[in-house]
């Protein structure tokens, strides 16, 4: 559908302020932003952007304690910041609607998701009931959602995640809006699904007249579904254009740092650092006073970081926010310094081994799993559920010294409690964790003890990761202390020491958790589980829960500690960029099992298994080219329900499922070479001769 | 959904047994035992003896314990030693006269509490919050023997309106039993109808500022759909816990306004029977309590499970 | 998922300087000074209530009995002529003692209770909750009743048994508390590294989990204070020559018509009392944890 000439929504000088504990904070500073039917604008930007807060002014539903500064909001001309409440009212859901990021807090739980579509067509449209739901069960159907009939009268809790997002992209769209808003929809959910979702919003483009603005982080989804975009760095749009100008030709130096720091899934193997971001995203005050992006820029030069930037138009459509934009054309980020002389060495030595691992999760509670049943004396009686959720499922892994292993899968998959049964958090309802052939659940006193010393485990949140009673100094003494590596004399210097090894200033050691920004807690996390000197690390998703412009850092330092430390890692992440980037030989796990695992390359270049394919052809790659012309392997949404069938539990999704065989015995060992294992009922020699993803071919053009 | 009810019917079971051992126990230990209260105190030890031995008091604990519950399952609670009445029969007789100032104090707080809850979170830092946390606040800060007393000076020593104590049939004269219930019922739903209209507030509050709260005013959704179809149902489920809770200090505050009433009640029964030391009526009081308690908390369960789509249709 | 912190309006973290102390937010709010000083003030008279009544308390004048308030008795006298004034301050004394006395004792029992077994969870958790669940399901006045009936009823024994009742409402608080903060990530970490329980429980979790916990005891206060009343009223509390307010009150029942100043300024006390309480109550809440009261009932 072609754009129109008159944008439908435009920003003009939008300013936010918030009134906080710590005074005025200036979230939104001067956004001008346009929009047109057809299209879709992407709004990228990380954590105190403000991308979020203007979604949150556009439908005039801002929190308490933020004003509009200044600025304009126009839909269709008319001045949103100008209307009343009423005028509002008939306004949302109407001509502008949005589609938020979690949807099972999105949407009311005690209501039926029918009724909810419903609700909003008859408000609207003074349409009657029966018409009403007859139009929500057919917006369910155009969204996409299987058997929509039933559907409409489930509740909320009922239906799966990716279910759930088209629910509300149906609510969005119920009254055919001019503007539909969405805020991080596909964040809370799995790569496979959210790739479904993308799809949708592609389909949708084409088909619905609207113009869409879609927030997001992430590069990957932006290069997939956007066509024009807008970058935020610390309140302010740094750069604005079309897609692919800015990703084949960004003109800002946080844009090119952005692309250059992301993993891709097929990365230019030159060891494994990326190029990285230094220094972390500014606390916004009232209003800039100099280069936002400054301290963490290597081409500022004459004291440019020192002046306020502001946005200079280009051309007609692009705009950035530096004044040395035209000496960065072409310019590269600069690579990482990768320490030549230490490499990462693997041997052939077992670090830590698990046998046929498996975690049963049964409720709590010994009337558990009661209900009522036919028969008995009375007619009825009381009877048992076994219920149990099978968390890991018979895996078997071993881990080499000085290697990472990368764990890959989607939520419910079990890596994390494969990680944690690994370092004895957990223990296994069957089969052993091996060290040196003992098994470690065995181990008590000395040997328990140099266990918990020699595996340590780094986690994914680093807001829960840290008490936030203690002082970091006390954080990273405690494992010194507790395993007599240091005394309490010598403590403070080893405190110190740690935290020039993970690159933190040493001011911070007086300092409490909450005055530390996200990575720099990671960092402490790091710093904590290197403290008691071990052997072999579980990193669980060590960077998800970090801005993106931090992660290539953090995973540097990673890098950095394996090979001066000799560490081995097992290295979980759902992401499959990142453990491409640094895992040596990766398992991919799906639903408790294990599908696949081997070197890397063998395993992702070419994938073999079904599910291997699948998420590797999920992944949104940043880089619009490839994201829109690559074939994708769609999978059906997961339904939620528990696996009632024997045999290989990616049978409902399976693209390639064979009926009466995958779904009857578990599937086979197959073994193209030494170290690579796939389990599918498929030979091998089906297996390799499965088309190679457009992805790869771009890659073997590249190269 | 039928496994939730089976299991909160067997925990309330077994809850019971449990409460009519603790019961038990405790009256063992009770100084004095139901010979010596039949006999007086000072007779000759042969004949306390004879008594004691007649009446099965030196049999083991376990022994007496089990005749004691063999006749509750009967329906048998033993006689009162003081009254000289069987317990049962007594005890539903006082239950008919508390129960008319139970049930309509209960259904008075939870109309006035939860609708004065709705209002101030609605209106929330506005006048008519303030005033319904004032009026609150005095509820949940004054003891409720005091504001029977209060009220009776107010309304009989001032105004000489209604009756301050004593109690008539309702069946016998509707008008008179009215007329009997005001204070009684107006001491006892001030304090509770404080405590659920703050709870209400709260958990009210904690809703609207939900994210689904927002969605549904995102979507352009009439105020008024905002709150009551989709807030206020989910708003009501820790307020239908919090009327269970209350129906146990119901029966707590049961027992001081009857004795500062006058109504001759279970509560004021159950005093009596502490203070005489009248071991059968007591056991017999506290079963009932918490019979009674038992079945109010399985109707609130059963409520909850019923307005909770999460529960009723658990993920299949 | 990615923390998008800053996002959240409003909720910027301060790198800066150093969070704002508790003590420091908690004085600004108008509740918790008003309660605040309205306890220290009905502390400072309890300790000071013998030197600053104007007749002995237990003093009879038997001339003067019945008196409304005048001048030289400022609260009257009741039937033995005794100054309502001095018996009103004295009667801070007990009122005050019995409901710290009943709070901490349910604290001390209460707390380690809920920590234990909030660690150690399993099934010493879930019978242990399902026991204490069939205690709180009881009335506390009829509980307290029930216990003190074994013994001849007085004022500590009275403060001992509400705080025994009260127990359960503290444990189960702390056990939920518990609970949450031993599965987060920090405790985790204590875990991985080999700590000893002691520490995890004293060092990791109860520094974080004392704010909850501190509002459930205040809201305890206050149910202590006024169930020990109710209790005396009806009997079972303190008992004469006790100087408490509940027994003012039940022993002025018999002359409410006449004479209602013996009953009303002994309740207006522990109105007060229990106001105050309430006010400071209700603005640690708020400091300390915003979203709390679904506790048990009284």
């Amino acid at each position: 559908m072609g754009s129109d000439a008159q944008p439908v929504l435009e920003v003009e000088g939008l300013s936010i302020d918030y009134r906080t504990e710590a005074g005025t904070i200036r979230a939104v500073d001067g956004v001008t932003l346009a929009l047109r039917r057809g299209e879709v604008l992407g709004l990228v930007g990380e954590s105190g952007s403000g991308k979020s807060t203007i979604a949150s002014a556009v439908i005039r539903l801002l929190a308490a304690n933020a004003t509009v500064a200044s600025g304009r909001i126009l839909l269709a001309g008319e001045n949103l910041l100008e209307k009343s409440e009423v005028e509002l009212r008939e306004i949302r859901g109407n001509r502008l609607a949005i589609v938020f990021q979690n949807p099972l807090t999105s949407l009311t739980p005690s209501l039926r998701v029918g009724e909810q579509i419903a609700e909003i067509v008859r408000v609207h449209k003074q349409a009657s009931r029966e018409a009403a739901f007859a139009c929500a069960i057919e917006l369910l159907a155009r969204v996409g959602l299987p058997d929509p009939a039933t559907r409409a009268r489930s509740y909320p809790h009922q239906l799966s995640g990716g279910m759930q997002q088209r629910a509300m992209i149906a609510c969005a769209l119920a009254c055919d809006p001019d503007v539909l808003i969405m805020d991080e929809p596909t964040t809370a959910l799995d790569v496979t699904t959210e790739a479904n979702i993308l799809d949708l919003v592609a389909e949708l483009k084409q088909r619905v007249n609207a113009g869409i603005l879609y927030i997001t982080h992430d590069l990957g989804v932006v290069a997939r579904v956007c066509d024009r975009l807008a970058v935020l760095y610390a309140s302010q749009v740094v750069e604005q254009g079309s897609v692919e100008e800015l990703f084949y030709a960004p003109k800002h130096p946080y844009t090119i740092g952005l692309l250059a720091s992301v993993p891709r899934p097929t990365p230019a193997r030159t060891g494994k650092k990326l190029a990285a971001i230094p220094g972390r995203i500014p606390t916004l005050g009232s209003t800039p006073t100099s280069c936002a992006f400054g301290p963490r820029c290597p081409f500022a030069c004459n004291g440019c970081e020192e002046r306020v930037q502001t946005l200079q138009a280009i051309d007609a459509s692009r705009q950035t926010r530096c004044e040395r934009h035209a000496a960065l054309t072409g310019v590269a980020w600069p690579a990482p310094v990768s320490d030549a002389a230490v490499m990462p060495t693997t041997t052939e030595m077992r670090v830590v081994q698990a046998e046929d691992l498996t975690l049963i999760y049964r409720a709590d509670g010994w009337l558990a799993g009661v209900r009522l049943a036919r028969g008995g004396p009375l007619g009825l009686r009381l009877a048992r559920d076994d219920a149990g959720v099978l968390a890991v499922d018979g895996v078997s892994v071993a881990l080499c010294k000085g290697e990472t292993l990368g764990l890959v899968g989607e939520s419910g998959s079990g890596k994390s409690t494969l990680g944690r049964m690994l370092v004895k958090l957990l223990d296994p309802t069957r089969g052993r964790v091996l060290v040196e052939s003992n098994d470690i659940a065995q181990f008590t006193g000395a040997a328990l003890r140099a266990c918990r010393k020699s595996f340590q485990i780094v986690f994914q949140n680093p807001e829960s990761s840290l008490n936030p009673r203690h002082l970091i100094a006390d954080i990273l003494a405690r494992p010194l202390l507790v395993h007599r590596l240091a005394t309490a004399e010598t403590v403070a210097q080893r405190v110190c020491d740690l935290l020039r090894i993970v690159q933190l200033p040493i001011e911070y050691a007086e300092r409490y958790p909450h005055q530390l920004s996200g990575g720099e807690k990671q960092r402490v996390g790091i710093a904590r589980a290197i403290a008691t000197e071990p052997r072999f690390i579980v990193c669980d998703e060590p960077v998800t829960a970090l801005d993106v412009s931090v992660r290539a850092s953090i995973l540097n330092l990673l890098t950095d500690l394996q090979a001066r430390l000799g560490l081995t890692y097992l290295f979980i992440a759902h992401d499959l960029s990142v453990v491409r980037q640094v895992a040596d030989r990766v398992a991919v796990m799906y639903l408790g099992r294990i599908c696949e695992s081997g070197l890397v390359d063998d395993v992702f270049a070419p994938p073999h298994h079904p599910y291997t394919r699948a998420l590797l052809s999920a992944i949104p790659v940043p880089d619009p080219r490839i994201a829109r012309s690559a074939r994708r392997l769609r999978l059906p949404d997961p339904s939620g329900a528990p696996t009632t069938w024997s045999g290989c539990n990616f049978y409902d999704r399976c693209p390639v499922r064979i009926n009466g065989v995958c779904d009857r015995r578990p599937p086979t060992l197959r073994t193209p070479k030494a170290g690579h294992s796939i389990y599918c009922h498929h030979d091998l020699a089906a297996l390799q001769a499965q088309e190679a993803p457009a992805r790869e071919l771009a890659r073997t053009e590249a190269a | 959904m039928t496994g939730f009810v089976a299991r909160r019917l067997l925990y309330i079971l077994i809850a019971l047994w449990v409460i009519s051992l603790i019961v038990f126990s405790i009256t063992q230990i009770l100084p004095g035992n139901v010979a010596i209260m039949i006999l007086g105190e000072h007779k000759e030890p042969e004949i306390l003896r004879a008594l004691e031995t007649k009446l099965g008091l030196n049999d083991p604990a376990q022994v007496q314990y089990m005749r004691w519950f063999g006749g509750v399952l009967r329906g048998d609670f033993g006689s009162s030693i003081v009254m000289d009445r069987p317990v049962l029969p007594l005890l539903w007789e006082r239950l008919q006269r508390s129960a008319g100032v139970a049930i309509v104090s209960l259904l008075l707080t939870a109309f006035i509490g939860i609708v004065l809850g709705v209002v101030a979170a609605v209106r929330d830092n506005r006048f008519a919050d303030h005033f319904v946390s004032v009026v609150s606040f005095l509820g949940i800060s004054v003891p409720e023997f005091f504001w029977g007393i209060v009220l009776i000076l107010l309304v009989a020593g001032h105004f000489e309106l209604l009756p301050t104590s004593g109690y008539v049939e309702l069946a016998k004269d509707p008008v008179g039993w009215m007329k009997h219930m005001v204070l009684p019922v107006a001491t006892l739903t001030f304090t509770l109808m404080a405590h659920v209209s703050r709870l209400t507030r709260s958990s009210m509050l904690d809703v609207l500022r939900t994210q689904y709260v927002r969605a549904a005013r995102a979507r352009g959704l009439p105020e008024r759909s905002v709150l009551y179809k989709h807030a206020l149902r989910n708003a009501l489920l820790p307020t239908i816990t919090v009327l269970a809770i209350s129906f146990g200090w119901l029966m707590g505050g049961i027992v001081v306004v009857e004795a500062v009433f006058a109504i001759p009640g279970l509560g004021g029964l159950f005093v009596f029977a502490i203070q005489q030391r009248d071991i059968p009526l007591i056991q017999g009081s506290i079963i009932l309590i918490a019979a009674s308690f038992a079945l109010a908390n399985l109707a609130a369960d059963l409520l909850y499970t019923y307005l909770d789509p999460r529960i009723r249709y658990a993920p299949a | 998922m990615m923390s998008t912190l800053a996002d959240i309006p409003g909720n910027v973290p301060s790198r800066s300087g150093r969070r704002r102390p508790t003590w420091r937010l908690a004085l600004e709010r108008p509740t918790v000074v008003i309660g605040g000083l309205t306890v220290m003030a009905l502390i400072i008279i309890a300790i000071f209530a013998p030197w600053l009544v104007n007749f002995p308390h237990d003093k009879f004048h038997i001339v003067d009995r019945l008196l409304p308030p005048n001048p030289r008795y400022w609260f009257g006298t009741d039937e033995f002529g005794r100054d309502v004034y001095s018996r009103v301050l004295i009667g801070t004394r007990l009122s005050l003692l019995i409901g710290l006395a009943a709070t901490a004792v349910c604290m001390l029992i209460g707390t380690p209770l809920g920590l234990l077994v909030g660690y150690l969870g399993g099934k010493i958790d879930e019978f242990t909750m399902r026991a204490l669940d069939i205690i709180m399901s009881f009335p506390s006045i009829v509980f307290g009743m029930l216990i003190l009936s074994i013994t001849t009823p007085s004022a500590t024994k009275t403060a001992v048994v509400v705080g025994i009742v009260y127990a359960p409402a503290i444990a189960r608080i702390t056990r939920s508390v518990t609970l949450s903060i031993k599965e987060e990530e920090y405790a985790l970490a204590a875990r991985a590294r080999g700590e000893s329980h002691t520490y995890i429980i004293f060092g990791e979790i109860l520094p974080n989990a004392w704010p909850p916990i501190i509002v459930e005891a205040s809201l305890r206060l206050t149910f202590a204070i006024l169930v020990a009343a109710s209790l005396s009223f009806l009997g079972f509390g303190a008992q004469p020559p006790d100087t408490d307010w509940g027994l003012m009150i039940a022993d002025a029942r018999p002359f409410m018509a006449g004479s209602p100043w013996i009953a009303l300024f002994p309740g207006l006390a522990m109105c007060l009392t229990v106001f105050g309480c309430n006010l400071l109550g209700d603005g640690l809440r708020d400091v300390l944890d915003p979203r709390a009261g679904f506790s048990g009932g009284r």
